[in-house]
């Protein structure tokens, strides 16, 4: 874990669920898997503070458990899933896109509780879907259910782990921890549950004195009865949502090289392999291109020879994404997904290259990419442009260690003046610095925003405590006039600083998410080429 | 009887000379001692080696060797006049240069050629620019460097650097202009492809350009002063792939067709980028050059920085 992710770790942890959770996040990140007893004495804080920092760790799936040999329980933090909470809002984005406001709704629920029931989540997501909508309508558990099995069957989200069904003998006394256990075949089989009901609009301040004896007596009659499918706690599949974003990219590379329709194409072939290639796969598996006339969505009308000349179009295309695999069924193509990121993660670098140094650097980085090693000589050549400023270029970016030299020596004693030195780019490892140096800007952004925000402390509870005032007089039936005289407790120029701050704030969570793009990207690739060989 | 005296004749030195060039005449190539000797047996190796030492002197004649032995050739006449009045080095060093051809030949390789002090080839290098028979021409790869070769010969382009070099300055300017041209008519191209809205495989093969036909659109243009070969134009269109703005296939030709090289012609064409600029550079962390000081608590932390404060006021 570098210094940068374990930082990262720290204010994500701190941010979304306080100290004491933070403090025990960034030892384990740190120091990897360590028993009870040492994390209470090492963080210093009471083993009950610990015990449920471990408990919503452990909910949220970002620490694991594991049963030693010994017998004791070893606890570990995976610092990649902590720093996948930057990546929640979005999960959530793509989940609304897909399936809508329900969809959205049931994802960020499930983001924000870690593990949950079936049961549990519809409830509660019925009940704020109610809330939004008019006076006098509710939401109908089906709804919410059918998008909820709908998730299920995309593999979007899937069953945890469970403690297995074994016979309690009371002989042998039950190990100091379960081991979960869960059927590859059981993860995304939705329980026979039958939900009944309508979302429950919260009660306004009025009707709640009579309601609440009435409430009273229905929660004793529910609480008797557990719900049905107790035990089956369901949670976000982030691997798939991982897959999801990787296939929009590729989509979106090939509709800005090519056309909209060879897109659309391109798209229609990822879905059909959604569910039978694995997320690790180099490609995907061969589809005929009957197959994929049969596929394409509704709206396009393209003839079957048209579809064919996109289609070996693509498998010609110097980008390589969509490759000629035999001739089978009119021909069966399968999509490169290793190649597609390599491509993506080469031009993310190139633009960091071409903002950072200017487009004349970022023409030597694309020949030294194409020609893997050339000398200094070669690169003007090449290029086209003149010796001194090339030499300059080429000495920035080694200095940023964009590039390397290769050193060739023509006599044993390596003398300089004998020796030829040669450029090269290597990719693995530049998309690796670039990758700490994103999650280190991710942190400043994240600094920046609590200081800004701290800044501002005493406006912010000013207008918040204006605000209370403000409701609570409204609902009590206050005159236009000293409602107004409440709002004229914060002045203009107080205002516009709010303003302000609500903007920078925006701005700075927006260009999270963009940074949090490029580590997706470079992440994968870095992934996908260690996972090659 | 009276003794037959066969008196040695006394030929004319001159005559002897005269002959020799005749006989050189004969044989451009050069001749060999023997043939001399055997064409005037009667005349005495003293005398011989005296003629010809004249005429090399003189500069009429060369002496070369060949592995039969010693050859005589004659030189050329025009040579012969310009040569007068100078001495044996300075004939030596020209000779030297005429060898290089026109690629030139450094000071110092003249030097280890002539087995000359390095005092007596400056002099003698200066005697004969002031002549006009030997200029100085700057080498476009290490300019310090100063290569001669003879007057009316045209340097060669390795030394100049050819149609991107005027007076041993790279022409960027040229090599910009050279480059959007080029760009502007791929792009228009394509852009002419696309919207014809034929199928696909039309459009695609009608979006790409052959070096042929940059190669005639840019000369049509009449930009460039120099006349500019189709490989330069090649070069131009490859610094074009490296900006990423063009891609390049080559695909079989017939031999005849116009522009094909090998059977093989390059095709180009205008293309936009992958991805439009990556989040990382949207923020000010990104560009940042003073990246690795930053640190919270020091001196330049990310709650006072200042790229972000102004980043914030857009």
């Amino acid at each position: 874990m570098t210094q940068a992710e374990i930082k990262l770790c720290s204010l994500l942890l701190q941010e979304h669920f306080g100290e004491i959770v933070e403090k025990i996040g960034t030892f384990l990140v740190r120091t990897g898997a360590q028993p009870l007893r040492i994390i209470v004495t090492e963080t210093g804080l009471l083993l009950d503070q610990v015990k449920k920092g471990l408990c919503v760790l452990i909910q949220h799936n970002l620490a694991t458990y594991q049963l030693q040999k010994r017998g004791g329980v070893e606890y570990e933090a995976q610092c990649e899933r902590v720093l996948r909470i930057l990546r929640y809002p979005r999960y959530i984005y793509s989940a609304k896109t897909l399936y809508g406001d329900t969809g959205e709704l049931l994802v960020e629920e499930l983001l924000l509780n870690g593990k949950m029931t079936m049961s549990a989540v519809v409830r509660k997501v019925a009940d704020r879907l109610t809330e939004t909508m008019e006076d006098g309508k509710t939401m109908d558990y089906s709804d919410v259910s059918g998008t909820f099995v709908r998730l299920a069957d995309t593999h979007f989200i899937q069953r945890c782990p469970l403690v297995p069904d074994t016979p309690q003998n009371p002989e042998v006394p039950p190990p100091a921890a379960p081991t979960l256990v869960i059927d590859e075949k059981e993860m995304y089989v939705v329980p026979r549950v039958n939900l009944v009901g309508k979302g429950k609009r919260r009660r306004s301040c009025e009707e709640e004195e009579d309601g609440e004896r009435k409430v009273k007596k229905q929660k004793q009659g529910e609480s008797s009865e557990p719900p049905p499918d107790d035990g089956i706690y369901w949670q976000v599949n982030i691997d798939r949502f991982h897959q999801l974003f990787r296939d929009q990219g590729i989509v979106s590379a090939v509709a800005s090289r090519m056309d909209q329709t060879s897109s659309e194409i391109v798209r229609t072939m990822l879905r059909m392999s959604e569910v039978t290639t694995s997320s690790s796969a180099p490609h995907t598996q061969p589809l005929s291109s009957h197959e994929i006339f049969r596929s394409l969505p509704a709206g396009y009308n393209i003839t079957k020879q048209v579809l064919d000349q996109y289609l070996t179009l693509l498998a010609d295309d110097p980008l390589e994404f969509v490759g000629k695999s035999g001739d089978s069924g009119g021909g069966t193509f399968t999509v490169n997904l290793h190649k597609a990121l390599v491509s993506l993660a080469t031009a993310t670098l190139e633009s960091i290259v071409e903002e950072r140094f200017g487009s004349r650097c970022a023409r030597i980085f694309r020949l030294l990419l194409r020609k893997k090693h050339l000398e200094q000589k070669q690169v003007e050549d090449f290029a086209m442009i003149p010796a001194k400023e090339a030499k300059e270029m080429l000495y920035k970016m080694l200095s940023e260690n964009f590039v390397s030299l290769q050193e060739i020596p023509k006599t044993p004693d390596h003398a300089p003046s004998r020796t030829f030195y040669l450029y090269t780019v290597n990719l693995l490892s530049v998309a690796r610095m670039l990758l700490h140096r994103c999650y280190k800007s991710v942190a400043n952004l994240m600094e920046r925003r609590q200081y800004e925000t701290k800044e501002n402390k005493r406006l912010l509870e000013k207008s918040q405590r204006v605000e209370a005032i403000l409701a609570s007089m409204q609902a009590t039936g206050a005159e236009d006039t000293q409602l107004q005289e409440i709002e004229e407790m914060i002045t203009a120029p107080e205002r516009q600083q709010l303003e302000t701050l609500k903007c920078n704030v925006n701005k700075i969570d927006a260009s999270e998410n963009q940074v949090d793009e490029t580590i997706f990207v470079l992440e994968s690739f870095i992934k996908s080429t260690m996972r090659k060989p | 009887m009276a003794e037959v005296k066969v008196k040695p004749e006394v030929s004319d030195p001159v005559d002897i000379e005269n002959r020799i060039i005749e006989l050189c005449h004969q044989f451009p190539h050069g001749i060999t001692d023997q043939v001399i000797q055997n064409d005037m047996p009667h005349m005495e190796a003293q005398q011989r080696a005296m003629a010809i030492n004249r005429l090399l002197s003189m500069g009429q004649l060369d002496l070369l060797r060949s592995n039969a032995g010693l050859l005589y050739r004659i030189k050329e006449s025009q040579n012969a006049s310009k040569m007068k009045g100078s001495d044996n080095q300075e004939k030596l060093v020209y000779q030297i240069i005429e060898d290089a051809g026109n690629k030139g030949i450094w000071s110092r390789d003249i030097r280890y050629k002539s087995n000359l002090p390095l005092t007596e080839i400056n002099k003698i290098l200066k005697n004969l620019e002031s002549k006009k028979l030997i200029k100085a021409v700057k080498s476009v790869a290490a300019s310090k460097k100063k290569v001669y070769m003879l007057y009316n010969l045209q340097p060669d382009r390795s030394v100049t650097g050819g149609a991107w070099y005027s007076d041993q300055d790279f022409e960027a300017e040229f090599v910009e202009v050279l480059n959007q041209q080029c760009f502007k008519f791929l792009q228009s191209k394509a852009e002419a492809a696309r919207d014809s809205k034929q199928n696909p495989m039309i459009q695609r093969n009608s979006s790409f350009a052959s070096s042929h036909e940059v190669w005639k659109y840019i000369c049509e243009l009449g930009i460039s002063k120099v006349e500019l070969s189709m490989e330069d134009i090649e070069t131009i269109l490859n610094t074009l792939i490296y900006d990423g703005k063009v891609e390049m296939t080559i695909i079989a030709a017939k031999e005849g067709t116009v522009g094909s090289v090998d059977g093989q012609m390059k095709l180009y064409r205008a293309i936009s980028p992958l991805i439009q600029a990556t989040g990382l550079v949207r923020t000010p962390c990104g560009l940042c050059p003073v990246f690795d000081d930053c640190h919270e608590g020091g001196e330049i932390s990310p709650s006072n920085c200042i790229y972000m404060t102004e980043w914030l006021e857009f």
